[in-house]
C-alpha cells in the first residue's frame, strides 16, 4: 500500500466513523417512530452503502460482507417487505457496533468473527444469499447485440477519475419498455428518478430502431439504454431497481481506474506500519469532492502546532507591548496596536479551529440510554439541548467518560421503574435532560432527571458507615454539602451493585476529571422529584484570560474563570470586617462570611509589609489579620492615630482580597498587589512541580519572567478550608436574625392630652376612633356618656384615673377611642390623635408603674405610657371589670407562659397575675420544655410563632411525653384564621385564644380548670 | 383528436398520449390525419401532457418515422419541463425539433 492509499484508508476510516455515528440516531428514530420518513431509512441505507463501497475498494471482505447483509435488510424495510421490529433494530445496532470495532481496528478487521451477526440478518431478512456476489467485472458489457466498452461511453477522463475516487461502479442498463416500465406502471422519468436515489445518472438513449412507424409502434419492443454510476453492486442494483441481472452491464473499479489513468489499487495487506503524518500545509485527503464544499479535514496534530504557535505569538506580542509601550517614536504605537489586534484575532481564529460542537458526544447518548433503560427494564426518554454549544476538542474528548457515568447514574439510581413511577403519579417514562449552555464565559452542562431525587439522610448514613463523615458533623451539615458527599471516593448509595453503576467508584473520578479540566461539578436534588448535576467548564485550556498579581515580590496568574470579585479592604476596616471562626479569619462580605487565605502564608513566604514612611520592607509579625485592631474599636472622631505613619491609613496596607469560587463555595485570597488582566498561554508544569496542588500550570509574562498559575480548587484543598464551619456560623447568625424578625412588631395608637403627655394603646384593642363635639358628651353624676350606635356609652378621660396631668379645659372637638376585646366598652376621650406607630421595643415596667398603666416605652423619640385598658376600666367600672370569680378558680394555679415577644409576655403575665395565677415565663418552646422537665405546672399557655421551637412543636413534645401529656396547653394567637384553627384542633391543644382578650382568656382557663358538669 | 389548420401545417393533439387505453384509437387517428394532409409539416402538440409512458414514446417515434419516410417536417411542442428533460435525456432532441411553449 502506498502512502496515497494509506491516506485514503485513514480518510475512509474517519468518514466511516462519522457514518456509524450518524446511523445511530436514525436507527433510534426508525425504532420509535412508526411513521419514520422514508428519507431517514434511505439515509441509513446510503451510509451503510458508503461504508461497504469504501472498504470493498480496499478489499476488506469482512466489512463488506457485514455491511452488505445490513444493506439487504434495510432494502427490505425500505421496500415495505419487512416491518421494523425491536429485533431488527437490535440486530442493526449490533451490526453497527461490530462495524465500529472493525473500523477502529482496520488491520485486524479480517480476523473479527461476524458469523453471529450474519446469521441474525439472514434469519430476519430470510436472505438466501448473504454474500455479495462477485460481478464479472473484467469482461466488457454485451447488451443485446450491441457491444459497449468504456471507450464507447460518452464519459470524460475527469468524470471517470471522479467516479473511481468515489469507489463507484459504472453500469449500462438495458431497459425493456414493456416488461420493466409498462408492466410496472412506471414512466421512464420515474425510473430515472429512482436510479438517482442510489447513484448518479450519467447518460441514456432510446433504441429507435425498434420502431419503424406508426403502424407497429404499439407492438414494438422499445428499449432504453442508461449509463449509471453507483456504489451499489450489481446484485443490489438489480434489487433496487427491479431489473434482471442480464440487463445490467457493470464495469469494474479497476477498469474505470485504468481508463481514468489512475494507478491501480492493491489489496490492503495487514501492515502494522504507523501512518506517516502529512507535511504541514498539505491538503487533507478527505477534501469533499462535491461542488461548493466549504470544509476540509486537517490533522489534529497540525492544529495543535498552530495553537502552540499562536501561544508563542501571543507571548511575543505581550513582550513587544511591554518593551515598546512607552516609546515616543512616531508611528510605533499605531503599528503596535495593529499587531495587538491582529494577534488577538489570529489567536481567536486558531483557537476556534479546535472548537467542536457538543453534538459530537451528545449524539452517542440516545443509544446509551436506550440500551441501559432496556437492560434495567425502565422507560427513559433523553432530551438534548444545546448540542451546538462548542468546546475545545481536548475538553470534549475528556467529557465523554464523565457524562456517560452521570447518565448511567441517572438511569440506574435516579429514574424509577415504570410501576413505581405509576404509583407515584408520575409518567411511566422517565425523562433525562442533557442541556448545555453558555454562562459567564463558561459552558454549563446539566444532567437532570425526574427520578426520586437523593435521600439526604441515606447519603449521610452511608458516609458515616464508610467513615467519610462523623455523626456530629452529619447533623450540622448543610444539604448542599451532604449532596457533595456523593463525590467522595468509595461512596455509593445504591442498594445493590449492578452492571451499570453502584460500585462506589466513579463519581469521585467524575469530579477529578472535571477538575482536571479546570471545571467544577455541583449537584442538587429535590427529594421525590429530581436530581441535577451541573458541570462548569472553561471554553478552552490553551490560552486563557487571567488576572496577574503579586505576592511577596513574586508574580502569579489566576484564571479568570475562578474569579468572582475583587475586594479592596482598607486596613482600618479590618478589625470590623474580619472575624475569627474556629481559628480562621473570615471576612464579612454583604452578610456572608468569606474564609480568608493569605497567599504568602500558604506558600511559606514570610509575610512582609512596606513601611509607609521609610518605604522599607518589614516583617509582618501579626498572627492574625486583625491583630492590634480588635481590642478597642477606634472612635473615628477621636482617633488620633491618623498620622501618615499609621499603617492603617496607608493605601499600601490595604488588603487586596480576590474572591475565588470553588464549586458552590467561595473563599478570599489575600495578595499584595493586583497587576493586570491578560491572556496567558498555559504551559504544563514540570514533573517536579506536579504535586503542588496550588498550581495548575505556568506561563511566561510579557517581560519574560515565569509566573505560576494558581489553582483555586487546589488552594482550597491545601488550606483545608472547612466551608461547613462557615455555613454553620452563617446558619447560626441567620437563626439569630430570624429570631429577631420573629419578634412580633406591635402597632400602637399614639395619642396625647393637651399637656403633651403621650399615651399609647395597642391597636388590636381599638375598635374605632370617633370625633365628636365636646358638648355632646353628657354627664350623669360623676360619669360621662356619649350617644354611640343607638345607645349610650360610658366615656372616660385617662387623666381621671391615671397619674397624669388633669386637663383644665377641653377643646371643642375631641376624639373618642372605642375599644374592643372588652366585655363592656368604655370610650377613651383624648384631645389629639398623633399617629399609628409600629415597634418591637420592650415595655419598661420598672420606671413608671400605676394602675391602668402597663409601663412605658420610647416610641420615636417620645416617652409614651402604655395603657392597660382592663386595669383602667376596672377603676372606672369596678363592678363590671373585677375578676373575683376567676380568682377563685385560677388563684394559685401554676402557669407556664411561653411567649417570645416581651410586650405580650408582660401583658399576659399581668392578666394572669391579677387573678392570682403563679406565672413563670419562657422565651420560646425549647426553654419552656426545659422548664417543664424540672418544675411542676398546672397549665401551659404558649404563643404559636416562636424561634427555636414554636407552639405546635412544644405541644407535640408535651403530648408525646407520658409525664407531661396530662397538662392542658392553651395557645394564644394574634389573629384567627381557618387554617390555624384547624391546625390548633389537630395538635392536641386544649384551647386557643386571641392575644390581649383578657376576658376570653380567663373564661377559657376557668372552663378548663372547672369544667361545667355534664347535664348542665 | 386531430385537426387541420387553415395554414398548411398538420397539428396532432398528443394530450392523450399518456392514456394507454386510448392509444390504439389515437394512433389510428394520427395515421388518417397524416394520410389526408399530404406533405404539410407536422406538429405533435404535447403541451397538455404531464407524464408520458414508454408506449407514448413509441407513438412519438412512430409519427417521427412516418414523417421521415414521407419527407415531411416534424416537430414537437411541449410545455412541461419534465417532458422536455426526458426527451433530452433520451437524446430525442438530437433528431426531433422540440419546442417549449407556454401553456
Amino acid at each position: 500500500m502506498n502512502l496515497n492509499d494509506k491516506n485514503l484508508l485513514d480518510e475512509l476510516v474517519l468518514e466511516s466513523r462519522e457514518h456509524l455515528d450518524n446511523i445511530e440516531p436514525d436507527l433510534l428514530t426508525m425504532e420509535t417512530d412508526p411513521n419514520v420518513p422514508k428519507e431517514t431509512i434511505n439515509r441509513i441505507f446510503r451510509a451503510i452503502h458508503s461504508i461497504k463501497g469504501g472498504f470493498s475498494f480496499f478489499g476488506m471482505e469482512r466489512i463488506k460482507e457485514l455491511s452488505h447483509a445490513m444493506e439487504n435488510l434495510m432494502m427490505k424495510i425500505r421496500d415495505g417487505e419487512l416491518q421494523t421490529t425491536t429485533e431488527i433494530t437490535d440486530a442493526l445496532f449490533s451490526g453497527i457496533d461490530k462495524l465500529r470495532i472493525m473500523v477502529d481496528d482496520i488491520e485486524g478487521s479480517e480476523d473479527i468473527d461476524i458469523a453471529n451477526e450474519l446469521q441474525q440478518f439472514h434469519k430476519l431478512g430470510n436472505i438466501t444469499d448473504m454474500t455479495a456476489p462477485p460481478v464479472d467485472l473484467q469482461k466488457s458489457a454485451i447488451v443485446g447485440s450491441e457491444t459497449i466498452t468504456l471507450d464507447t461511453l460518452p464519459l470524460t477522463q475527469d468524470k471517470l477519475a471522479s467516479i473511481a475516487k468515489q469507489g463507484m461502479f459504472i453500469f449500462v442498463i438495458s431497459i425493456n419498455a414493456d416488461k420493466d416500465l409498462e408492466e410496472r406502471s412506471r414512466t421512464p422519468l420515474e425510473f430515472i428518478r429512482q436510479l438517482e436515489q442510489y447513484g448518479e445518472f450519467l447518460d441514456s438513449w432510446v433504441d429507435m430502431s425498434s420502431v419503424t412507424g406508426l403502424e407497429n409502434c404499439l407492438n414494438s419492443k422499445l428499449t432504453f439504454k442508461m449509463i449509471y454510476s453507483s456504489v451499489l453492486e450489481a446484485d443490489l442494483l438489480e434489487a433496487a431497481i427491479q431489473i434482471d441481472h442480464e440487463q445490467i452491464q457493470a464495469f469494474s473499479k479497476e477498469e474505470i481506474r485504468a481508463k481514468a489513468g489512475l494507478p491501480q489499487h492493491h489489496k490492503f495487506t495487514q501492515q502494522k506500519k504507523a501512518a506517516s503524518p502529512p507535511k504541514s500545509g498539505t491538503r487533507g485527503t478527505g477534501e469533499k469532492t462535491g461542488e461548493g464544499s466549504d470544509t476540509i479535514r486537517v490533522k489534529v496534530q497540525l492544529l495543535n502546532q498552530l495553537v502552540n504557535l499562536a501561544g508563542e505569538l501571543v507571548l511575543g506580542r505581550n513582550q513587544l507591548m511591554q518593551q515598546l509601550r512607552s516609546t515616543e517614536e512616531a508611528g510605533v504605537k499605531s503599528v503596535l496596536d495593529n499587531i495587538d489586534i491582529v494577534t488577538s484575532e489570529l489567536q481567536e481564529c486558531i483557537m476556534s479551529t479546535r472548537m467542536q460542537p457538543l453534538s459530537s458526544i451528545f449524539s452517542k447518548f440516545p443509544r446509551l440510554i436506550r440500551d441501559l433503560s432496556r437492560s434495567l427494564s425502565k422507560e427513559v426518554e433523553l432530551v438534548l439541548h444545546g448540542e451546538s454549544v462548542e468546546l475545545d476538542k481536548s475538553i470534549i474528548e475528556s467529557l465523554t467518560d464523565p457524562l456517560t457515568h452521570l447518565l448511567r447514574n441517572s438511569v440506574d439510581h435516579g429514574i424509577e421503574t415504570p410501576s413505581i413511577r405509576a404509583r407515584q403519579g408520575k409518567p411511566q417514562t422517565g425523562k433525562i435532560t442533557l442541556r448545555a449552555y453558555h454562562e459567564g464565559g463558561q459552558v454549563l452542562i446539566e444532567i437532570e432527571d425526574d427520578g426520586h431525587g437523593i435521600d439526604i439522610q441515606k447519603v449521610k448514613d452511608k458516609a458515616i458507615n464508610n467513615g467519610i463523615l462523623r455523626p456530629d458533623d452529619a447533623e450540622r451539615m448543610s444539604d448542599k454539602d451532604a449532596y457533595n458527599l456523593i463525590f467522595e471516593a468509595g461512596f455509593s448509595t445504591a442498594e445493590k451493585v449492578t452492571d451499570v453503576s453502584g460500585r462506589g467508584v466513579g463519581m469521585d473520578v467524575v469530579r477529578t476529571n472535571i477538575e482536571n479540566l479546570s471545571g467544577s461539578v455541583d449537584i442538587s436534588s429535590e427529594p421525590g422529584k429530581s436530581t441535577t448535576v451541573t458541570l462548569r467548564l472553561p471554553l478552552t485550556l490553551a490560552i486563557i484570560p487571567a488576572l496577574t498579581l503579586e505576592c511577596q515580590n513574586r508574580r502569579f496568574a489566576l484564571p479568570q474563570v475562578s474569579l468572582d470579585e475583587l475586594v479592596h479592604l482598607h486596613a482600618k476596616d479590618a478589625s470590623r470586617k474580619i472575624e475569627r471562626i474556629n481559628g480562621s479569619d473570615v471576612l464579612r462580605l454583604r452578610d456572608k462570611l468569606l474564609p480568608l487565605v493569605r497567599l504568602d502564608t500558604l506558600l511559606n513566604l514570610t509575610p512582609t509589609f512596606i513601611h509607609p514612611e521609610t518605604k522599607e520592607r518589614m516583617i509582618d509579625k501579626r498572627a492574625r489579620l486583625a491583630d492590634r485592631r480588635q481590642q478597642t474599636e477606634p472612635d473615628v472622631e477621636s482617633d488620633n492615630r491618623k498620622e501618615p505613619s499609621d499603617r492603617r491609613q496607608s493605601y499600601a496596607s490595604a488588603y487586596n482580597i480576590i474572591v475565588l469560587k470553588v464549586g458552590p463555595n467561595h473563599f478570599g485570597l489575600i495578595v499584595d498587589k493586583l497587576l493586570d488582566t491578560e491572556e496567558i498561554v498555559v504551559k504544563p508544569l514540570s514533573s517536579f512541580l506536579k504535586n503542588c496542588k496550588c498550581y495548575s500550570g505556568a506561563t511566561i509574562m510579557g517581560d519574560g519572567r515565569v509566573a505560576m498559575i494558581l489553582d483555586a480548587a487546589g488552594i482550597a484543598e491545601m488550606t483545608g478550608l472547612r466551608f461547613s464551619d462557615i455555613a454553620d456560623e452563617e446558619q447560626r447568625q441567620a437563626t439569630m436574625i430570624k429570631s429577631q424578625s420573629l419578634r412580633e412588631a406591635q402597632t400602637f395608637l399614639l395619642f396625647r392630652n393637651a399637656q403633651a403627655e403621650y399615651m399609647a394603646l395597642n391597636l388590636s384593642l381599638v375598635k374605632r376612633i370617633e370625633t365628636t363635639d365636646a358638648s355632646s358628651i353628657e354627664h350623669i353624676g360623676s360619669k360621662a356618656y356619649l350617644k354611640y350606635e343607638d345607645h349610650s356609652m360610658r366615656v372616660i378621660k385617662p387623666s381621671e384615673f391615671l397619674p397624669i396631668t388633669k386637663q383644665e379645659s377641653s377643646p371643642e372637638r375631641v376624639y373618642v377611642i372605642v375599644p374592643k376585646l372588652v366585655k363592656h366598652p368604655i370610650g377613651i376621650v383624648t384631645d389629639v390623635i398623633i399617629d399609628v406607630v409600629e415597634s418591637t421595643a420592650d415595655i419598661d415596667t420598672s420606671n413608671i408603674s400605676a394602675q391602668g398603666i402597663q409601663g412605658s416605652m420610647i416610641l420615636g423619640d417620645k416617652l409614651v405610657l402604655i395603657i392597660d385598658i382592663y386595669s383602667l376600666f376596672e377603676q372606672a367600672e369596678p363592678d363590671i371589670y373585677r375578676h373575683e370569680d376567676y380568682a377563685k378558680i385560677l388563684g394559685g394555679k401554676r402557669i407556664l407562659l411561653a411567649e417570645d415577644t416581651s410586650f405580650f409576655r408582660t401583658i399576659e403575665y399581668n392578666y394572669l397575675s391579677t387573678v392570682g395565677c403563679i406565672v413563670e415565663t419562657a422565651r420560646n418552646g425549647r426553654e419552656a420544655l426545659e422548664m417543664l422537665k424540672s418544675k411542676t405546672f398546672d397549665m401551659v399557655i404558649t404563643d404559636i410563632q416562636m424561634p427555636e421551637m414554636n407552639g405546635f412543636e412544644l405541644t407535640n413534645h408535651i403530648k408525646n411525653d407520658p409525664a407531661l401529656q396530662h397538662l392542658p396547653v392553651v395557645a394564644l394567637t394574634s389573629m384567627r384564621d381557618d387554617n390555624l384553627e384547624k391546625q390548633c384542633e389537630e395538635s392536641g391543644l386544649a384551647a386557643y385564644e386571641i392575644k390581649l382578650d383578657k376576658d376570653k382568656l380567663l373564661k377559657t382557663l376557668k372552663s378548663i380548670f372547672q369544667p361545667v358538669p355534664k347535664g348542665n | 383528436m386531430t385537426k387541420k389548420k387553415a395554414s398548411r401545417r398538420l397539428v396532432l393533439d398528443g394530450s392523450e398520449l399518456s392514456d394507454d387505453d386510448r392509444l390504439p384509437e389515437l394512433v389510428s387517428g394520427f395515421r388518417n390525419s397524416l394520410a389526408e394532409s399530404g406533405t404539410s409539416p407536422v406538429i405533435l402538440n404535447l403541451s397538455g401532457l404531464r407524464a408520458i409512458y414508454s408506449k407514448g414514446i413509441a407513438v412519438i417515434l412512430g409519427v417521427f418515422k412516418d414523417c421521415k419516410a414521407a419527407n415531411r417536417d416534424f416537430s414537437i411542442t411541449v410545455s412541461s419541463d419534465d417532458t422536455l428533460n426526458l426527451f433530452r435525456m433520451l437524446k430525442l432532441d438530437k433528431v426531433i425539433e422540440i419546442r417549449m411553449v407556454q401553456q
